[in-house]
């Protein structure tokens, strides 16, 4: 499972009710309807962390390996975008071109 | 093409025109189109003159085998290929397919040409100009020169290049639309401007971009830049982005705005491959710390200690020192995944010493608490060997000296001693819950069973009736209640007290809702008429109740148990109500599992002997279990009939249950339980050792219920001795005896010596107790006084009594 802090946003020191804004808002932007395997991940991260108790076990036993695309992705806060050179476009046009068919 | 080999080309020379045409047809059916060709241009060379069907097949034989090659990628050979047939056949089939191998082999100038010839006949023509554009704006010269100076692809070659510029050199968002304006939307480089339309509202609106490259067809040349598209806008944007190939990677890092040391992040990770090892992830951590939020790579750099130990050191050495209960926590968890209980045991343990003793940090002691909860659940979960010294209750009552406040470890408390039969305890677990969480109706009706189970029914219904308070619509509760004074009623029916007694049903009236009445309040009026002598009466409300239960078998049931504990006989209510000869009654699985709902009920409310209100109902009861196959009803029915208990039922019930599911523990276990009629000593040997085997399955799949059931069978039998399987040599039970002694610790074996030497019987040699006791003793502790026996003349040797069981005192 990702951590569930990651997944909801918040801290570990955050309280029980920080941490359900922080589960409506995100179930808010993913409904089940319309994000069924992220809302998923959603609801099974609050259901890991919404009490002091489930923190504290969470803490405890957590023994999976971290997620480390999650780990990755908090590091890779977007800058500024850049667009593409010309030439890095056509070289993507190209390799389309010339590549097997 | 491959010239036909000299033996082949001698064989279809040798061929006579027939032969040829039906080798021929026979090759195109079989999509043999290389040999086809040979037949067809052989047959041609024959007759060349001949009928045109030869020229379409040997053209369709070209054709099909040209896109054989191309499908291999061997453009150049399958644009060859083709173009045999307009020279041999006089036809130009699919050209676009000619132009389309011409344009992937690189023969751009000639592609051109052929496409231009045959623009009117082209089918595909929108996707072979699409080609076409994407080649000139690659800067293909041979494209270019080749180009009809009003070709669209041409026409709107310059604008196109302004749309692109404009973009990849950072204009505004207007001004790039401006120029897009520029390009048709018919026209060939359409897909790329719907690609830099949506590269632009990346920017700001990223799942609309997606949508914009949705209308990008996948055999578009500009389908490399819809998935860049894509990767971009996802939401987890990292996990697509190794789908894409180097180039477009390193657009879309661009586009989502990553820095370099981002950059060298994301190059690390990728070499780290799909399935890293536990070290190489951690090393991935530690080395790009700077890269990474600190406090996430604490985390993570924790979370994988237990599988990678050799960590610590450097993860000391990063984040600082750890707290003295996490070398133990680690330890734990490390000795989990090895699946090592006792190591578990201890570390978990010094673990929860350690927070208990830290008091520095509030939350230690609940987190003590929390590791002693985990340690019992690991506990229930795999049973330690007996040597290991833990016991679940123990763990769970030190985890309330902690922690007071955890409900649902009170009443685990109390099923636990229930389920050993520690009543005593079971009891007190209970009242210190109501003590703690007086207003839970959850601990309240654990407190209804316990006094249920105490005959204490007022106390009960005390209970109940707050529960209600609490919950009006706990059917349990209500239900509990409705029995209380159903209870009552009968007492004061027994006792004479009729108006009490009136009372009493008028409120478990009030109780039962209209959707769920049962019909016992009715049955119960009828019993009571029936004692006051009011017969008319008794019998109207006997129908009524009759009409409600609506079903003969239940309302038999129902009145047969009902009566039976008005002590009155009921035979004299059955025959007035009419319900017919029980042995025809038709029983379906409804009624069935109904049976067993209602028969569980009673035994809920304590009645006895339950299996005797069946005994007229074992023709129809059978034919409805002969009916079941579902393993879950089964198993339901089976249960209901051995705490009922109805033997001879229950055997019939497993038998047919094996029969669909072949040596299933409980049905083993139930099968020669009711075939023995509930007693160990009546088990035969062969019955013994499926016994005996059904345990070990139960056992290897976690059946925990089955193999308990077995285990307390065999407890009949104090010493467990294994029967000689057959064909093995006999054994002396006191040997064996001996052996299964010395196994156990010291404190149980002179416990269960103590407990067997109150036992013994007088010996028919009526040798006395005091000396039988010494002899045994002596024999089964190795034999310390043995000597003095055999030489006293006062103490004949006792011959061992194989057949002799001794029952576990309950």
């Amino acid at each position: 499972m990702p951590n569930p802090f990651t997944v909801l946003g918040v801290a570990e020191t955050d309280d029980d009710d920080t941490i359900k804004k922080a589960y409506l808002q995100q179930v808010r932007e993913h409904p089940p309807e319309r994000d069924a395997d992220r809302f998923q991940t959603i609801r099974a991260a609050y259901e890991a962390i919404k009490t002091s108790r489930d923190r504290l076990s969470y803490r405890l036993f957590q023994s999976e390996n971290p997620d480390l695309t999650g780990l990755v992705a908090s590091a890779l806060q977007a800058g500024p975008r850049r667009r593409p050179s010309e030439r890095q476009l056509l070289q993507v046009l190209q390799n389309h071109l010339t590549g097997p068919k | 093409m491959r010239k036909p080999t000299a033996p082949s080309r001698t064989r279809l020379d040798d061929l006579s025109t027939g032969e040829l045409i039906a080798r021929g047809e026979s090759l195109l059916s079989a999509r043999n189109y290389r040999d086809a060709i040979d037949v067809y241009k052989l047959l041609l060379k024959r007759e060349p003159q001949a009928e045109a069907g030869w020229r379409e097949s040997l053209a369709a034989a070209y054709l099909e085998r040209a896109r054989e090659l191309a499908g291999k990628a061997m453009h150049r050979e399958a644009a060859v290929l083709w173009e045999n047939i307009p020279s041999l056949c006089g036809q130009s089939p699919q050209p676009e397919l000619y132009v389309g191998w011409l344009l992937h082999s690189g023969q751009y100038a000639k592609a051109v040409r052929v496409y231009a010839d045959h623009a009117a006949v082209l089918t595909g023509a929108g996707e072979l100009e699409t080609l076409l554009a994407a080649l000139a704006l690659t800067g293909q010269k041979d494209v270019l020169q080749a180009l009809p100076q009003d070709a669209p692809t041409r026409r709107q070659l310059t604008a196109t290049q302004n749309a692109l510029r404009a973009y990849t050199r950072g204009e505004s968002e207007e001004a790039v639309r401006e120029c897009l304006q520029h390009i048709p939307i018919r026209s060939p480089y359409r897909d790329l401007r719907q690609a830099l339309a949506a590269l632009l509202k990346l920017e700001t609106d990223p799942a609309g971009a997606t949508a914009l490259v949705d209308r990008i067809p996948t055999t578009s040349p500009y389908h490399g830049l819809a998935e860049i598209v894509r990767a971009c806008a996802a939401a987890e944007p990292l996990r697509t982005l190794p789908a894409l190939d180097p180039p477009s990677r390193e657009i879309a890092i661009n586009l989502l705005g990553l820095e370099p040391r981002q950059i060298k992040l994301l190059k690390e990770w990728a070499r780290l491959g799909a399935a890293p090892s536990d070290k190489a992830i951690f090393g991935f951590i530690t080395a790009n710390l700077a890269a990474l939020d600190r406090d996430q790579a604490r985390r993570a750099s924790l979370a994988l200690l237990p599988a990678y130990p050799p960590g610590l050191a450097i993860h000391v050495k990063l984040f600082g020192p750890l707290p003295p209960y996490q070398s133990q926590r680690l330890q734990a968890l490390k000795a989990e995944r090895d699946g090592d209980l006792q190591s578990v045991l201890h570390h978990w343990r010094a673990c929860a010493d350690l927070l208990a003793q830290d008091t520095a940090d509030p939350d230690n002691r609940l987190m003590a608490a929390l590791v002693l909860r985990h340690l019992a659940r690991l506990l229930a979960e795999n049973p330690p060997p007996w040597f290991v010294e833990a016991r679940a209750e123990d763990l769970l009552a030190d985890s309330l000296q902690l922690d007071p406040d955890d409900r649902d470890t009170y009443l685990q408390l109390a099923k636990l001693h229930q389920d050993a039969g520690n009543d005593k305890e079971y009891h007190q677990w209970v009242e210190r819950a109501v003590k703690q969480f007086p207003d839970d109706p959850q601990v309240l009706l654990a407190a209804v069973a316990t006094a249920t189970a105490r005959k204490a029914y007022k106390k009960a219904a005390g209970f109940a009736a707050r529960v209600l308070e609490l919950d009006p619509i706990n059917s349990k509760a209500r239900h509990i209640l409705l029995n209380s004074h159903l209870a009552h009623a009968r007492k004061q029916i027994l006792a004479g007290k009729h108006e009490l007694a009136t009372r009493e049903l008028d409120s478990a009236a009030q109780l039962e809702r209209d959707s769920a009445r049962s019909g016992v309040v009715e049955i119960n009026r009828g019993l009571l008429a029936f004692t006051q002598r009011q017969r008319e009466r008794a019998r109207q409300w006997l129908r009524e109740g009759t009409r409600i239960v609506g079903n003969p078998l239940l309302t038999r049931l129902r009145l047969t148990v009902e009566a039976s504990r008005l002590r009155l006989e009921p035979s004299l209510f059955l025959r007035d109500l009419e319900l017919g000869d029980p042995g025809k009654f038709t029983v379906d699985r409804t009624d069935l599992l109904a049976m067993v709902q209602m028969l569980g009920m009673y035994r809920e409310e304590g009645v006895e002997d339950l299996g005797a209100a069946l005994d007229g109902l074992v023709k129809p009861l059978k034919r409805a279990i002969k009916a079941l196959s579902a393993e879950d009803d089964l198993l339901s029915v089976c249960e209901c009939l051995h705490q009922g208990p109805h033997q001879k039922l229950l055997e019939y019930a497993a038998t047919h249950a094996l029969d669909g599911h072949p040596e299933r523990p409980p049905f083993v276990y139930f099968q020669i339980f009711g075939r023995a009629e509930g007693n160990l000593n009546r088990v035969k040997d062969r019955d013994y050792q499926r016994l005996e085997d059904a345990h070990e399955r139960a056992a290897a799949t976690k059946d925990h219920r089955a193999k308990l059931l077995i285990e307390r069978f065999l407890d009949q039998d104090l010493f467990h001795l294994p029967r000689p399987r057959p064909g093995s040599a006999p054994h002396t039970d006191m040997d064996q005896l001996g052996e299964i002694l010395e196994q156990l610790p010291p404190p149980l074996r002179d416990r269960l010596l103590g407990e067997l030497m109150d036992e013994l019987p007088i010996d028919a040699d009526n040798l006395p107790p005091e000396a039988r006791k010494v002899f045994l003793k002596a024999l089964l502790s190795g034999g310390g006084n043995l000597a003095d026996f055999l030489d006293s003349s006062d103490f004949p040797l006792p011959s061992p009594d194989r057949s002799r069981r001794k029952k576990r005192r309950s």
